[in-house]
């Protein structure tokens, strides 16, 4: 019981955010407009979370985690369109694709270090956005429809439009389960040899860590929660093409990372719930006599973010939490100071 | 007394520079060997060479866990060796800034466990051994350098290693932090643990080395106890010059 009242004072902040993510779909009712907003902002979450594992936890900046949400996206659409195949079974084979192209890569990739690495990532989805694009077992250029086939309405988790609650509550759950995993591999031993790895490459040597081969499962574990992240895309969305292996599409996972808070467990949530109200309202509100100015807007928010607050928004909400802290342990030790008459206090 | 580390005919080149010529000694269990001579002498050069992160051009390092156990050790990569029982320290320090004290020490104590539970209590352990167990909760990137060195030793400790390689664990330290670090590391040849020290400062280094090793311009110029070392002509030459040795021999 102690330990249940624990888990729920530790976490407190993840608590009230799943309340309101389970009570904010019902409590709009048969909103479908605030249901598609939700369900992109957890999928994108969902897959910020796995960039964050490599690039916030182990400090391999990709901007190419595009490539494995598009293989997640293919191999769902494929296998269910063309061989009738559940899309958890389609998941499941996306995220095992993935994994295994991740490692296949990145072996010899991770021969690179900081921004190199990172254009070589960039690299990999450019190629397979190409081969996609031309290959014509997937569509070529123009790309898979779900199709939709009354007599096998159990193939798809999200096929009706009036109502997304259900595919909503299957993509929130997902989600949890993908932020439990990373918060508890960031205090496992994988979390510390990680952060080892990205804070000094030769001190994790030095204390017995081979940083290939962690890096490697790092850049696995990340290639598979984004190929989830794009199984429940495209079932959603219910066409895909070859433009989901684009920078664009890897620009928004390391937005809303980047902007939440990078190297923190929820920073991608945060950072996706900021992100994706805020560039639907400027489509919406400048789609027709300034479009693109969004995009601006983003440009000038990440410098902004990066220069005064490396952390994101949740480095803003620690440094709060901290401030306070600080000046509660510097009040208490200004009592006990003068009450013992003593100089000295701050330690530091 | 038992050697647990032998250096053999080490020579490490990069280019036409000639960093290690042929140095060869050997390391004694449960002693304080320490390795001294003027800057430029190669003495962080062998230090990379014996934990790995340089492949020796040629020689041979052999490393002996136990009486009858012979491991070559020569270019094996560096978190090999660590997992072998070598672990070293950084004359630059590597503090994990963006870690806690008590994490950057954790990182160090995971490499025997997988339990985070008994990375903590091995870490708080070592912290209190260390002296930082006040310092517990602060962030690597806080540290004055007195305290980043000390946590350089704390996660090296944590490795639970059998060799400790300190590289200029005393430079950039007042004289009480000094004394304070003299006394860890005889604490820690107490418990028998074996150093490899690399070291500026004499005064620090000459009372508690139990062998001194010398290296001058790559090759080593002498070998022995500290006194032997203080009275040794050519290290007084290493040190002062061929020109100031010749004046002090007049007076």
């Amino acid at each position: 019981m102690v330990k249940i009242n624990k888990l729920f004072i530790e976490n407190s902040f993840a608590f009230v955010l799943l309340a309101l993510f389970i009570i904010v779909p019902l409590a709009v009712g048969e909103n479908a407009d605030i249901h598609n907003i939700i369900i992109y902002i957890l999928i994108y979450a969902l897959v910020g979370e796995g960039w964050n594992l490599i690039s916030g936890f182990t400090g391999q900046t990709s901007f190419g985690h595009a490539a494995y949400f598009g293989i997640g996206a293919y191999t769902v659409a494929v296998m269910g369109n063309k061989y009738d195949v559940v899309p958890w079974v389609g998941m499941l084979a996306g995220m095992l694709i993935a994994a295994a192209l991740a490692f296949l890569i990145n072996y010899q990739l991770f021969r690179l270090k900081g921004h190199y690495f990172a254009i070589a990532t960039l690299a990999v989805s450019e190629i397979l956005r190409t081969i996609f694009s031309v290959w014509p077992y997937v569509g070529g250029g123009d790309g898979i429809k779900i199709l939709f086939r009354p007599e096998n309405k159990a193939l798809w988790l999200a096929i009706d439009v009036r109502n997304r609650l259900p595919f909503l509550y299957i993509t929130l759950a997902l989600f949890v389960a993908v932020f439990v995993l990373c918060k508890m591999l960031e205090n496992s031993k994988m979390g510390y040899y990680w952060k080892a790895i990205r804070e000094s490459h030769e001190v994790a040597e030095a204390i017995g860590i081979n940083p290939q081969n962690y890096k490697v499962y790092a850049m696995m574990l990340s290639a598979a929660i984004a190929a989830v992240g794009g199984g429940l895309y495209v079932q959603f969305f219910k066409y895909i093409d070859s433009y989901v292996f684009s920078l664009d599409v890897s620009m928004i996972f390391v937005l809303v990372t980047v902007l939440g808070g990078i190297g923190n467990v929820y920073g991608p949530i945060i950072g996706s719930i900021i992100y994706y109200v805020l560039d639907l309202a400027m489509r919406r509100l400048l789609g027709g006599t300034a479009s693109g100015l969004n995009l601006i807007i983003f440009g000038i928010l990440i410098i902004v973010v990066v220069v005064y607050q490396p952390k994101g928004i949740m480095g803003i909400f620690d440094d709060i939490v901290n401030r306070r802290r600080l000046r509660k342990l510097k009040a208490s030790q200004a009592t006990t100071n003068a009450s013992s008459n003593q100089t000295g206090g701050d330690s530091k | 007394m038992r050697n647990i580390i032998e250096i053999r005919n080490l020579t490490m080149k990069f280019g036409e520079l000639i960093a290690n010529e042929d140095v060869s000694f050997d390391i004694e269990h449960e002693h304080i060997v320490s390795l001294i001579g003027p800057n430029g002498a190669g003495k962080t050069t062998l230090f990379n060479c014996v934990t790995g992160f340089y492949k020796p051009c040629s020689g041979q390092v052999t490393y002996y866990p136990e009486e009858d156990n012979k491991i070559d050790i020569t270019g094996q990569p560096t978190h090999k060796i660590c997992k072998l029982g070598i672990t070293r320290t950084f004359q630059i320090v590597k503090t994990l800034s963006e870690m806690t004290v008590e994490q950057n020490v954790m990182a160090g104590a995971f490499l025997h466990t997988n339990r985070t539970s008994e990375a903590r209590e091995l870490a708080r352990h070592i912290l209190e051994q260390t002296g930082l167990t006040q310092k517990r909760d602060e962030l690597g990137r806080n540290l004055t350098v007195a305290e980043r060195k000390r946590v350089e030793i704390a996660r090296a400790l944590a490795t639970n290693p059998q060799v400790l390689m300190l590289d200029e664990c005393m430079a950039g330290l007042n004289q009480t932090e000094i004394k304070d670090v003299m006394n860890l590391i005889l604490k820690l040849k107490d418990s028998g643990q074996t150093l490899l020290i690399v070291e500026h400062i004499m005064e620090a280094i000459m009372p508690i080395s139990d062998k001194v090793v010398v290296l001058s311009s790559g090759k080593k110029i002498a070998e022995g106890s500290p006194q032997d070392i203080a009275n040794n002509d050519d290290v007084i030459k290493a040190y002062l010059g061929e020109k100031y040795h010749a004046k002090s021999k007049k007076s």
